[in-house]
């Protein structure tokens, strides 16, 4: 509207000075000003009647806007946005995807694998191996399982543990089933090869006729730990199927079973572990399992106990660049004297008194960890020392029983590489009293 | 069933019984183990190689102090300095699990693999509940993916 009354105004300008200029104009040339100024007014008013419509669309709008809610636009901008998705959204679909992948959710498969080769001087060498896979499964916060089923080149398939575990408190939580015992150190915690310095078990904690330690629990279990102060307490206590003595041979016989898988006299076992760390590199730890009847239902009835303590280390020395690992643990067993009926012929039945057998190792590792070059630091030697008292040979001793009831002294010294921080290479001699000499090479991983 | 024998089970169903009864009696004390204490501090720890991790004595890995677990609920005391497990989740990481094996970088198992495998640990290397928490969150914070 604005341009359009310049332009009139222009014209009008323009016209005027035309006719003051000349003084004198023709008709034909006014009448044509006056045409021009005629069609300039009908266009004003086409613009001022255009100009009317706009304002009334205008206050339309007006209206319409008005009547949007600003929650309303909020909720479309919302609407918008969420079509896109921001950083950490992304991390929480990844994480649950990968989350439902199998194995990495509810379940999770781990464990161990092993390969030796064992060259000892008295028999033929021979490769073995072993495949230890462990199932964990947590089924809420508070619930898991967890089990180990041990399967050996052979063929047998052991099942190591299996047990649930309830968190009941923070400072309790209780285990059901099949469950480690929780007796000394070397049991519970470094019994997967990867985790053991040397290719062979302590002879106490060695699962065949040799070992004191009880392996396994079927039962129940209360485990736990808390602070105290700067130091801290780890505990443990079960109620079992009990200690069972072994009268299966001659060669065994008086020994307590490693497992108690069922219960042969109704009478259960109890027991548990105490252990104190002063510091977190130094535990000391005092364990015990007693029953007060070691017999099948019907036989002659003797308790059973067996009592362990322990020590553990693991600390860097910079004086010595490395890094020293010492363990050493002690048990002894005790089996109420008794005639003892053996399951064999011959012979039909054997007293022996005294049945207190005992055992302890000190086990010693070096790593130069604090030493630059990668494949030193990877090295590690080891020591340790086992020894083994067992009860005095009586009269009636069958003959094949002779070597396992004569008390043992052994030496063993490794070389270990590792490869990765749960991948070893293992290289031990191992002596003993009786001369034994054995050599050993060991691959095992932990995944 | 002679006396001593029948003294000794009672004895061990009343070990039983305790247990569970004590099992029950803390429980709400328990209601939510989530291990939420986000440890950024440990997470940096994790940035090292996994060869380092393993050779890398306590003292050399970030020891900030430790956030309360979001969580806790009132009876569960707050970090005391000095006490046990008021370290950080990386420092309580690097000095309990070398004390029985290696130690294996937290990039080695996803979040929800660590997950697992802490719920087994927290019972196997009698854990205490702070110890667990805090390592579990590092360890998940610091994982893989």
């Amino acid at each position: 509207m604005f341009s359009a009354r310049m332009v009139l105004v222009v014209c009008l300008s323009a016209g005027m000075g035309t006719v003051v200029a000349a003084e004198a104009v023709t008709r034909e040339e006014f009448q044509k000003f006056v045409d021009q100024l005629q069609n300039l007014a009908a266009e004003n008013a086409q613009i001022k009647a255009a100009n009317v419509e706009i304002r009334a669309e205008n206050a339309d709008l007006k209206k319409e806007i008005a009547k949007v809610k600003p929650s309303a636009i909020t909720e479309m901008v919302e609407t918008e946005l969420d079509k896109y998705v921001t950083l950490d959204e992304f991390k929480a679909i990844k994480d649950g995807v990968t989350a439902s992948n199998p194995g990495t959710t509810k379940f999770l498969m781990t464990g161990s694998a092993v390969t030796t080769f064992t060259a000892p001087n008295n028999s033929s060498s021979q490769f073995t191996a072993e495949f230890d896979p462990i199932f964990l499964w947590k089924m809420s916060e508070n619930l898991s399982f967890e089990a180990e089923v041990p399967i050996t080149a052979d063929g047998s398939v052991e099942l190591e543990y299996a047990d649930i575990a309830y968190v009941a408190n923070d400072y309790l939580t209780i285990q059901a089933g099949k469950i480690k015992s929780p007796f000394g150190i070397y049991n519970m915690r470094f019994d997967p090869p990867w985790m053991n310095k040397l290719v062979d078990p302590p002879m106490i904690s060695d699962d065949g006729a040799d070992g004191i330690v009880p392996h396994e629990q079927v039962g129940l279990m209360g485990i736990g730990a808390v602070d105290a102060g700067p130091t801290k307490i780890r505990y443990a206590g079960f109620v079992s199927n009990g200690l069972q003595v072994d009268q299966s041979t001659p060669a065994t016989y008086g020994q307590l079973i490693k497992a108690n898988n069922a219960d042969n006299n109704n009478n259960k076992g109890i027991g548990g572990r105490i252990g104190f760390l002063p510091m977190p590199c130094v535990e000391l730890g005092a364990s015990a399992e007693y029953s007060s009847n070691v017999f099948n239902k019907g036989g002659p009835g003797a308790f059973g106990r067996v009592l362990g303590l322990d020590l553990s280390m693991n600390r860097d020395f910079d004086e010595l660049m490395g890094t020293i690992d010492f363990k050493a643990e002690f048990a002894s067993s005790k089996v109420g004297a008794n005639t003892y009926q053996l399951a064999t012929a011959t012979p039909s039945t054997a007293v022996v008194l005294n049945n207190r057998r005992s055992g302890s190792y000190a086990q010693m590792a070096y790593r130069p960890t604090k030493i630059d070059q990668k494949w030193v630091k990877n090295l590690e030697a080891a020591f340790r020392y086992d020894h083994l008292s067992n009860p005095k040979v009586s009269a009636d001793m069958p003959p094949d029983a002779l070597f396992q009831r004569q008390s043992h002294d052994r030496w063993t010294v490794g070389l270990n590489y590792y490869l990765e921080p749960s991948t070893v290479l293992k290289a031990d001699f191992e002596r003993d009293d009786h001369g034994a000499r054995v050599f050993t090479l060991q691959y095992a991983i932990g995944f | 069933m002679g006396m001593p024998v029948l003294k000794f089970n009672l004895a061990a169903v009343f070990c039983t019984a305790t247990l569970l009864l004590l099992g029950c009696a803390f429980n709400s004390q328990a209601a939510d183990e989530t291990p939420k204490a986000a440890d950024t501090s440990g997470a940096k720890a994790a940035d090292a190689p996994a060869a380092k991790a393993t050779d890398a004595p306590a003292a050399k890995v970030a020891d900030a102090p430790a956030k309360k677990p979001a969580d806790a609920s009132a009876k569960v005391a707050e970090d005391k300095p000095g006490d046990w497990s008021s370290k950080s989740g990386a420092a309580l990481w690097a000095q309990d699990c070398r004390q029985c094996h290696n130690i294996r970088s937290p990039s080695t198992l996803s979040s929800a693999q660590w997950e697992n495998a802490m719920a087994q640990m927290r019972f196997r290397c009698n854990l205490t509940a702070k110890e667990y928490r805090k390592v579990a969150a590092f360890l998940k914070a610091a994982s893989s993916h």
